[in-house]
């Protein structure tokens, strides 16, 4: 059994993993629709890293939700398609969409003060996950896992961290909480929306570095939306948007 | 939290004792004890030394220290009407307007958080537009023309609940309730409805506009990318975030319901605090209004105490800084 599921990986590596071609996403608005990305397209293999570049207003970050499809409304996607192991993200269920969203494709978002939920610990936000996607995980195999991850993003004795609020933590461990809890269900794809511009400058190299070697290690594959190109590790595959277009 | 705690309660002293101040000055401006007390047929010899045997010849900051000690004992003074002491009366009357705000808060509690959240997920329900909408003409209409009006309807015209009054009552160590009887039931239900109609629309659109704003926020959105269901997101995520401010709120307007209580219980002869200020007010029975005023005072000092502490248990950046000082 266990032969036939690593062939089926081992022939999956070369497939495709997630397909975006020609997405357009509008924005309706008083005064008629506003196209925030006008036809974009590009593949992304299994494990593949794609950094996606562009400028401010560029159309990043609305990429980025709408893989998920999850732009804020009034925001829509108007057409094209978004194939994740060959299903269209944009003309799923939102019942179906609910187990891809946090399990198989997981997002970090830019600014790690907003992500986390004030009132709730860090352990209950990230036990919630675990037990979202899987009906027979019990509390205390979801809080091994949670630990687990925290050890991988370097938090300090995660035990008594997973007690805490979000307040009890600066900018970078949040980042690295996140990126603890896009970690949490193994996913096949990490979405990073400008995961270090809201952090300073000496953080930011450290988390970008942990990012990375995280998805080396995990055979994660990953879209990066970055402002500037400053990458120095790894294989990239570059996209530029511009003009709410992309390139290669 | 202990220390948040002791804060907060010696916070609640500087505020009774602010209240003490104000009831003494009351005291002392509304009308003269010693003509309360004997009549016109006395000389003014006579008086003189009556005035002096009751210490209201001494410095005012003495007589304030007899005021304060008296008051810590319970001793506000003789009611004039009544002929007993002022504090016998509060709480003799207490339970009626208690059980009264007690229900209205309910009806409050049960309507306005499953309507506000309600009309916050589905913001163009025609079941939203509707609350939204009827709950401007809520709070636009007065309490006694909303009492009025029900009491013209569901007493003169329908004859279903009785227009005054608290029916049967139970005693229970002191405390007469009409809450263990269906009689009693059927007579606080108009009053109570009346009083919160005021209180209800406001905080369905409070909690509304509170939980549509936490429903923009970046963390609830991260919340939908972690896959989490519906119902956890509005009702863990985003309705615990709602509660801050209503908590708030919900304290200042407990006390602004008590004052309401004046208005309420007049229309629905409620033999309760509100109606017996009305009437003391009419008497000029200044011991009496002395104390109905230490006692709101301090029932919205206890009241405002509690819902704090709730705060504090709701939110932990609060929790936490009270634990490291």
């Amino acid at each position: 059994m266990s032969s036939i599921l690593n062939c089926i990986r081992a022939d999956d590596v070369m497939a495709t993993l997630l397909e975006v071609k020609d997405l357009v996403v509008k924005f309706a608005l008083r005064g008629g629709d506003v196209t925030a990305t006008n036809g974009v397209s590009f593949d992304l293999a299994r494990g593949e890293r794609l950094g996606l570049v562009g400028e401010s207003g560029a159309g990043k970050s609305v990429t980025g939700f709408s893989i998920i499809n999850l732009i804020s409304q009034p925001g829509y996607i108007a057409s094209g398609s978004v194939n994740f192991h060959g299903e269209n993200l944009a003309t799923m269920s939102a019942a179906r969409l609910r187990t891809i969203r946090g399990n198989r494709i997981s997002m970090i978002f830019q600014d790690p003060m907003m992500t986390l939920n004030p009132v709730l610990t860090i352990g209950t936000q990230m036990i919630e996950t675990l037990m979202a996607h899987n009906l027979q995980m019990c509390k205390e195999r979801a809080r091994g896992i949670a630990l687990e991850k925290l050890r991988k993003v370097h938090i300090p004795s995660p035990e008594r961290r997973l007690e805490q609020y979000p307040h009890e933590f600066s900018g970078g461990m949040r980042q690295r909480i996140i990126i603890a809890i896009a970690l949490l269900t193994d996913p096949e794809l990490i979405i990073a929306d400008e995961p270090t511009t809201a952090l300073d400058v000496t953080i930011q190299a450290e988390i970008m570095d942990l990012l990375i070697e995280l998805c080396e290690t995990e055979g994660m594959g990953m879209i990066l939306m970055l402002d500037t190109c400053r990458c120095r590790s790894g294989n990239w595959t570059l996209a530029v948007m511009y003009l709410r277009r992309t390139g290669y | 939290m202990i220390a948040f705690v002791i804060r907060r309660i010696i916070q609640a002293f500087i505020v009774i004792f602010i209240i003490s101040v104000i009831g003494f000055a009351v005291k002392q401006s509304v009308g003269d004890p010693v003509r309360e007390m004997t009549g016109i047929s006395v000389s003014a010899e006579e008086l003189q030394e009556f005035r002096e045997k009751l210490g209201l010849n001494d410095p005012w900051y003495v007589q304030y220290v007899r005021f304060l000690g008296k008051a810590v004992q319970g001793d506000l003074g003789n009611s004039f009407f009544y002929k007993r002491p002022a504090t016998d009366v509060i709480l003799e009357k207490a339970p009626a307007t208690l059980e009264l705000v007690f229900v209205s808060s309910l009806i409050v509690i049960l309507f306005s958080v499953p309507l506000g959240v309600f009309s916050a997920i589905r913001p163009n329900h025609f079941l939203s537009r509707f609350l939204m909408s009827g709950s401007i003409v809520g709070v636009s209409i007065p309490v006694f023309l909303t009492a009025i009006m029900m009491i013209y309807v569901f007493s003169v015209k329908l004859g279903w609940l009785p227009s005054f009054g608290r029916g049967e009552l139970v005693m229970i160590g002191g405390w007469d309730s009409g809450l263990l009887t269906v009689d009693g039931w059927l007579h606080i239900l108009m009053p109570s409805v009346a009083l919160s109609s005021i209180m209800l629309p406001l905080f369905i659109r409070l909690i509304r506009a509170e939980m549509m704003e936490v429903l923009e926020s970046e963390y609830i959105k991260f919340a939908w990318a972690k896959g989490l269901s519906n119902r956890r997101i509005w009702f863990v995520h985003a309705f615990k975030n709602t509660l801050l401010p209503v908590i708030t709120v919900g304290g200042v307007q407990l006390g602004v319901t008590i004052a309401f209580t004046i208005l309420t219980e007049t229309v629905f002869q409620w033999q309760g605090l509100g109606f017996m200020f009305m009437e003391a007010v009419e008497r000029s029975d200044s011991p009496l209004l002395v104390a109905y005023l230490m006692f709101v005072g301090i029932v919205m000092v206890v009241v405002n105490t509690i819902v704090d502490l709730i705060y504090g248990l709701v939110n932990p950046t609060i929790r936490i800084s009270g634990a490291s000082s």
